[in-house]
């Protein structure tokens, strides 16, 4: 098998591969090696590569296996993580020149659980600074660029992410979701990406934006992949203030199973309005499969989600501020001026303001249980438009021209604002062959049976990605 | 019921409280971003949040 063909295997396809002894995690890991100096120049995923750190893990990974087989399905699979997962004795920038030279002396508990289960980690990856942004241009370390057009941005905050996976420099990767940090790049790069229910995967040892939103989600090339990523990551964590208590379950065990007799609803307010005219034709297809493979649709209302930007940029910006105050007050010539200019005035929100918000927040997510009664999971688009062009702060949708910022996040964060697990899964490509993103949305702690109906479309849409 | 937009004085006094000195250019481009979010604070209020307490839904032991 080509060197470039490994590295467009799903984990999937890699593992049962490895377990068979037919492929070694030494070869696994350098093919991914090889690629990342092949597209690295172009694409500029990394922040920092582990090059030695990586072929050594390998190799143990090899021994380990042939002595007494795998540990799971991510043993001797190469991965990468955002720059924010604490990693001991491995530089930790977070995207900022602030924390350039941060080594953390723990690992996040995502970290120590890919350790449990014997993945590899190839680096640390790309990212919008502090996560503060959605398209992952990034003056400290150079934009991220997309593998589908490098003149494009890969999306935000977890940028690095995106690409390299996209790209074939890593079989999974994890990314950071605030407000549509995992799916946004995921969409514009064409992989899938999952932002779980809020306190499933742990945040110990995760640089924070904001609390009461962030969450760790993985980005892959399949929907399974994502679920086997999540089986290694996801339970609870004494050490995370958000951490549920819930026993870990199999976030496999329900793909494959039909979807038919699902309900699938499309939210009437909100999310067509404003949106590129070839989005639209996508995800509208999208949702005529999986009405053919026996999901019935219906419109549902959702009223208050025109208010989510107002409510969640005020949460959001609030605890953004307080995070950095000391980097604000200090080190505020170090930031890149376009997220000190955003960040600053958070510093500023009364604390009214912020409990209003919190409340709202609540009569929202009532209104979000309402529409989640009638039906099983919401489908909707991920990002109103293909990947803009790097460098240009401004997007046109339609016969609109928007800041891009606002515009990319605006279509995913009403489900962190909500809590519940949201995916986006690539469902096609505009005229000028950019990526599009569906996007499904559930239930709190229903990520499993959201998993089920994201796979039953991926197998029904021929995706195929970059390979 | 009137929202006055903010000014720059009043954005001044508000960043001294933490620490945060800023000349009259700085607070030039700042001050979109503050009356931005005395639109949002307008857009919040006019809300119907009658019976809801700030979400537990997001802490440990929370649904």
């Amino acid at each position: 098998m080509g060197n470039t063909k490994l590295c467009f295997m799903t984990i999937s396809e890699a593992s049962g591969l490895i377990a068979s002894g037919e492929l070694s995690p030494v070869e696994l890991v350098q093919a991914h090696l090889d690629r990342i100096a092949e597209t690295e120049p172009k694409l500029n995923s990394f922040i920092t590569l582990l090059e030695n750190e990586s072929l050594e893990s390998a190799r143990e990974a090899e021994q380990e296996i042939r002595k007494s087989g795998p540990r799971g399905p991510l043993h001797g699979v190469p991965i990468g993580l955002k720059d924010l997962y604490y990693t001991k004795g491995i530089r930790t920038t977070v995207g900022s020149k602030i924390l350039t030279d941060f080594v953390p002396d723990y690992d996040a508990a995502v970290v120590e659980k890919f350790s449990d289960v014997g993945a590899v980690l190839l680096g640390k990856l790309q990212m919008h600074e502090f996560a503060f942004g959605a398209s992952s241009e990034n003056p400290h370390y150079g934009p991220a660029h997309n593998p589908w057009n490098t003149d494009r941005v890969t999306g935000g905050s977890s940028g690095g992410s995106g690409s390299s996976v996209a790209a074939g420099q890593a079989m999974a990767t994890l990314g950071s979701d605030t407000g549509g940090s995992v799916r946004i790049p995921s969409a514009l790069c064409g992989i899938v990406g999952l932002k779980p229910t809020y306190g499933l995967v742990s945040r110990y040892g995760v640089y924070p934006l904001c609390w009461s939103l962030d969450t760790v989600g993985p980005m892959t090339r399949s929907v399974r992949d994502a679920a086997l990523v999540m089986n290694a990551i996801a339970g609870p964590d004494a050490r995370g203030h958000s951490s549920n208590e819930r026993a870990p379950e199999d976030f496999a065990q329900r793909l494959g199973r039909p979807i038919d007799g699902l309900r699938i609803g499309i939210p009437n307010e909100h999310y067509f309005n404003v949106l590129d005219g070839e989005v639209k034709i996508a995800v509208m297809a999208a949702s005529r499969v999986l009405e053919g493979m026996g999901a019935t649709i219906e419109q549902v209302s959702i009223p208050m989600l025109d208010n989510v930007p107002a409510i969640s940029n005020t949460i959001m910006l609030a605890e953004a501020a307080e995070v950095h105050l000391e980097h604000i007050r200090d080190q505020g010539d170090q930031f890149d001026p376009a997220v000190r200019d955003r960040l600053e005035p958070g510093t500023i929100i009364p604390a009214a303001q912020y409990v209003r918000a919190q409340r709202a927040r609540a009569a929202y997510c009532e209104q979000v249980d309402s529409a989640m009664a009638t039906v099983d999971v919401l489908l909707t688009p991920t990002c109103p438009v293909g990947a803009p062009k790097i460098g240009e702060p401004m997007v046109a949708v339609g016969d609109r021209t928007e800041p891009k910022g606002p515009m990319l996040s605006r279509l995913t964060r009403p489900w962190n604002l909500y809590g519940g697990p949201a995916i986006s899964v690539p469902c096609g490509l505009t005229s000028e062959r950019l990526p599009i993103g569906l996007q499904l949305a559930g239930r709190p702690f229903e990520d499993a049976l959201l998993l089920q109906v994201a796979d039953a479309y991926e197998q029904a849409s021929g995706w195929e990605g970059l390979a | 019921m009137e929202h006055s937009q903010m000014t720059q004085d009043e954005l001044a006094a508000a960043l001294r409280q933490f620490g945060v000195e800023t000349t009259e250019a700085r607070l030039d481009t700042l001050l979109p971003g503050a009356q931005k979010t005395t639109e949002w604070l307008r857009e919040i209020l006019a809300l119907d949040v009658v019976g809801h307490e700030p979400s537990i839904r997001f802490r440990p032991g929370g649904r």
